[in-house]
This record gives C-alpha cells, sequence and structure tokens, in this order.
C-alpha cells in the first residue's frame, strides 16, 4: 500500500470537481473515490470533505441533490454544474502551470 | 457572476430557511455515519461500535456540523442573531440589571444627543442667513468706558441701515467699506498715540450736490491732512453740509472736525452717525455753549471744546433723543 500523504493546501477542491466530472456521487463516496484513485496516496479524511462540499455547493460550482444508495440508504448526491465544469478546467490549468514551475526549479542547475 | 448570484442565493436559503438547511445537514451527516457504519459493521464489528467509529472518522458530528456552519454564507449574521437572543434572555431573566443598562445607555444618549445638538447649531450649521460667511460684527469702540466693544446706540443702527448702498466686504480686524459709487479708497491709520485702532480702509464718495469746501478742509491740520488727505471722507463731506454749519463759527467747526480726526477718528467709520451727533451737538451749542450732552456712544466721550476727559456730560431732552431712537446719558455737569 502505498504511503498516505497530505493533500497539499488547496488541492482538495480541484480532486473533488475532478472526481465528480464522471458521475455524481455522496460525500463518502468521493472521499472513496479519491483513495482509490490516489491508489491509497491521499486519504481525504469526511471531517475535511464535507465543509469542502458545502463550500463548493454554495459558490455554484455542484449542485446536491437528495437520492438513494445501492444499498437502499437515503444520501446527497453531488453533481458537478456547469460553473463547476468551468471552474475545474481552471483549477487544471492553474494546477499545470504550478506543477511545471515546481518542475522547472527542480531541473534547475 | 454566477458564483455571486450562487453565494446570494445561499445566503437568502441560509437566513430565511435555516432549519430546512439544517435538517439537509442532519440527514446528510447522519446517512455518512450509517454508511460508515455499515463497512465496520460488514468487518465483523457490533453496531454500536461500528456506529461510534464512524462518528469518530467523521472527527465528531456536532464538530463537523460547527465546521460546516462556519463556511456558510452568512454565518456572521447567524452568529449574532445567536448572540443576541441569548442577550435577550440574559436580560429577561435580570429585570433590575436590565433596567439599569437601559436607564444608563438612555442618558448616555440623550446626553450626547443634547451635546451634539448644541455643538451642531453653535458651531457646525450655517447661520440661517444669505451670505452667512460675510457677516461681521460691528460695535462701538467705548474703550475709555470700558466697553471696548460696546453694542451699537439705536441712531447708529439707523445710520447703518440708511447706507443702504454701502457693504461691508471682509470681516476681521480691517474692515472695508466699499459704497456704490466709490471715488476713491484711502487707507488711514489713527494719529500716534491716540489709540489702538485697527488700520481702515475706507472708500468714501461724496453725496450728490455737496460742494467740497476746500478752505475748510484746509484748515484742519497736519494731522488730519494725513488722515484725510485734503480731500474728505463721506462724513466730512456731511459734515461741511451747509444745513449743519447754519449758524456757527466756522472755528467751532474746524475744532470739532480736529477732536473728532484726531481723538475719536475711529468713529469716522460710522460715517453718518458722526454727522448726526454732530447736528445734535451743533443745536446744543446754539442753545447753550456750555452745556454738553453725553451720548452712548465713544464719539463724545470728551469735552469737543476742551477735550478734557470726563468732564462731557449733560442731557437731551427725551424727546430728543427718541428723535434718534437711542438712550441719553443723564449726568450733568460743566464742560
Amino acid at each position: 500500500m502505498a504511503k498516505q500523504q497530505e493533500l497539499m493546501k488547496g488541492t482538495l477542491d480541484l480532486l473533488v470537481l475532478k472526481t465528480l466530472e464522471l458521475e455524481p456521487r455522496h460525500g463518502v463516496g468521493v472521499a472513496d473515490r479519491i483513495r482509490q484513485i490516489s491508489g491509497g496516496t491521499f486519504v481525504v479524511k469526511p471531517g475535511s470533505l464535507f465543509p469542502a462540499l458545502h463550500r463548493l455547493e454554495q459558490d455554484g460550482y455542484i449542485k446536491g441533490e437528495w437520492s438513494e444508495t445501492p444499498e437502499g440508504r437515503r444520501a446527497k448526491y453531488y453533481r458537478l454544474t456547469a460553473s463547476g465544469l468551468k471552474q475545474l478546467s481552471t483549477e487544471k490549468k492553474n494546477w499545470a502551470r504550478i506543477v511545471m514551475a515546481i518542475g522547472l526549479i527542480l531541473e534547475s542547475d | 457572476m454566477r458564483r455571486l448570484q450562487s453565494r446570494l442565493a445561499s445566503l437568502f436559503r441560509n437566513l430565511f430557511r435555516g432549519t430546512q438547511v439544517e435538517r439537509d445537514l442532519d440527514d446528510e451527516l447522519n446517512a455518512a455515519v450509517e454508511t460508515l457504519a455499515d463497512r465496520y459493521a460488514a468487518d465483523g464489528m457490533p453496531r454500536d461500535q461500528a456506529r461510534r467509529a464512524a462518528c469518530l472518522e467523521l472527527g465528531g458530528v456536532e464538530q463537523l456540523k460547527e465546521e460546516i456552519r462556519d463556511g456558510r454564507v452568512g454565518a456572521t449574521v447567524d452568529a449574532a442573531s445567536i448572540d443576541a437572543r441569548y442577550a435577550l434572555r440574559t436580560l429577561a431573566k435580570s429585570p433590575g440589571f436590565t433596567a439599569a443598562v437601559v436607564i444608563t445607555m438612555a442618558l448616555g444618549i440623550g446626553a450626547n444627543s443634547a451635546i451634539f445638538s448644541v455643538v451642531h447649531a453653535l458651531l457646525l450649521a450655517p447661520l440661517p442667513y444669505r451670505d452667512a460667511d460675510r457677516l461681521i460684527f460691528v460695535w462701538s469702540d467705548m474703550t475709555d468706558s470700558g466697553y471696548p466693544r460696546a453694542p451699537l446706540s439705536g441712531p447708529e443702527l439707523g445710520d447703518l441701515r440708511c447706507i443702504h448702498a454701502c457693504s461691508i466686504d471682509a470681516p476681521g480686524p480691517v474692515l472695508k467699506y466699499s459704497c456704490g459709487a466709490v471715488r476713491r479708497r484711502r487707507k488711514v491709520r489713527p494719529a500716534q498715540g491716540v489709540g489702538s485702532v485697527a488700520p481702515v480702509e475706507v472708500a468714501g464718495a461724496a453725496p450728490e450736490g455737496v460742494v467740497v469746501r476746500g478752505r475748510l478742509l484746509l484748515g484742519l491740520g497736519r494731522e488730519a491732512d494725513e488722515l484725510l488727505g485734503g480731500e474728505g471722507l463721506l462724513a466730512v463731506h456731511r459734515l461741511l453740509d451747509s444745513r449743519l454749519l447754519l449758524g456757527l463759527e466756522e472755528r467751532v467747526v474746524l475744532e470739532w472736525i480736529r477732536r473728532l480726526v484726531l481723538v475719536e477718528w475711529h468713529v469716522l467709520l460710522e460715517l453718518r452717525v458722526a454727522a448726526l451727533q454732530l447736528e445734535m451737538f451743533l443745536d446744543y451749542v446754539r442753545k447753550d455753549g456750555r452745556r454738553l450732552y453725553r451720548h452712548e456712544t465713544s464719539l463724545v466721550g470728551r469735552s469737543l471744546l476742551t477735550g478734557r476727559r470726563g468732564m462731557i456730560a449733560g442731557s437731551v431732552e427725551r424727546s430728543e433723543a427718541s428723535r434718534w431712537g437711542g438712550r441719553v446719558g443723564s449726568r450733568r455737569c460743566r464742560a
């Protein structure tokens, strides 16, 4: 199992938006998906995730709707909005710029 | 823009549909707890322990709720309303303390309002007059009598009103009288040793039909020539009006003018007052040269004939005094 890492500050929103790009998920589902995709490197605790989900919902990037889980429980599923999709694109570009800048620094003599 | 709209909608929902928002939050977190508990239970953990473990994983449901509430739009308003409700409950429990607080605040606010009202009325609010910033305070200089800024007498006020063509341009120590038909302006100063009278710029315009009597002016003396420049102020023109000089010796008039210029020169500012008082004086000279009167202005602060200070006083008939609308001294003595 990969060693767990703390998320870089400011990247949680990007990961949440990216996770919801494919399909709507509830809070625990989002955390599971991030852990799964990152191979267990990033473990997002629900205590951090739910405030982030509510903040993104207030900003209009995601929208929560009540639905049923496969287990038959009622849960709030979040889906990406058009505004969220645009925000995801912006965050991706920002992230690419950061990665490139860090790469340049690391590769410099 | 869209983000702002969304935040405003959230604010509205949080403020006016708070119960619904709270219920949704409860349901969402309970569902998360149950989902996590199901997983722990699936691993063989008893249900109550599984539920406790799920709560721990979330970091405490109530703590999580608080964190979410703090991040809401309008959280400050919400917190303030909670504080206000708490304060009201506390005040309701202690009516004595509440009464003391209310009375203290009422007195404080009332006192502040009263003080500010006075400050506003006296210092801040403009005076209820047109061109209020050009208003000046005009007074009689009665320093010798202990009243350096005595109010104007009735005749003086009347004369000021009569000079309707004149206006005072600049307030302050330097007064500037300007008339509608200014012929010349002259800066004049009191004769040395006479007193501390501010330099005054006076513009005089001779009334129509008045002939400047150069012969009399030439007799005023060197100091008067310096002050008046040999040509004359409005007051002098009026003094030389033949109506005033009727029946009088030229020597008396010259002496009077000399005293007026050298000793009480600043009264010349009130030009027509000088002329009117001269007229009153001349009336008395006609009747009894030894008796003089003391008018309630600084003009006749000393004997016009002898120049002796404090010796003049006299009386004017009440009917005559009322003709000028002013009061007249009642002391009587010899000049």
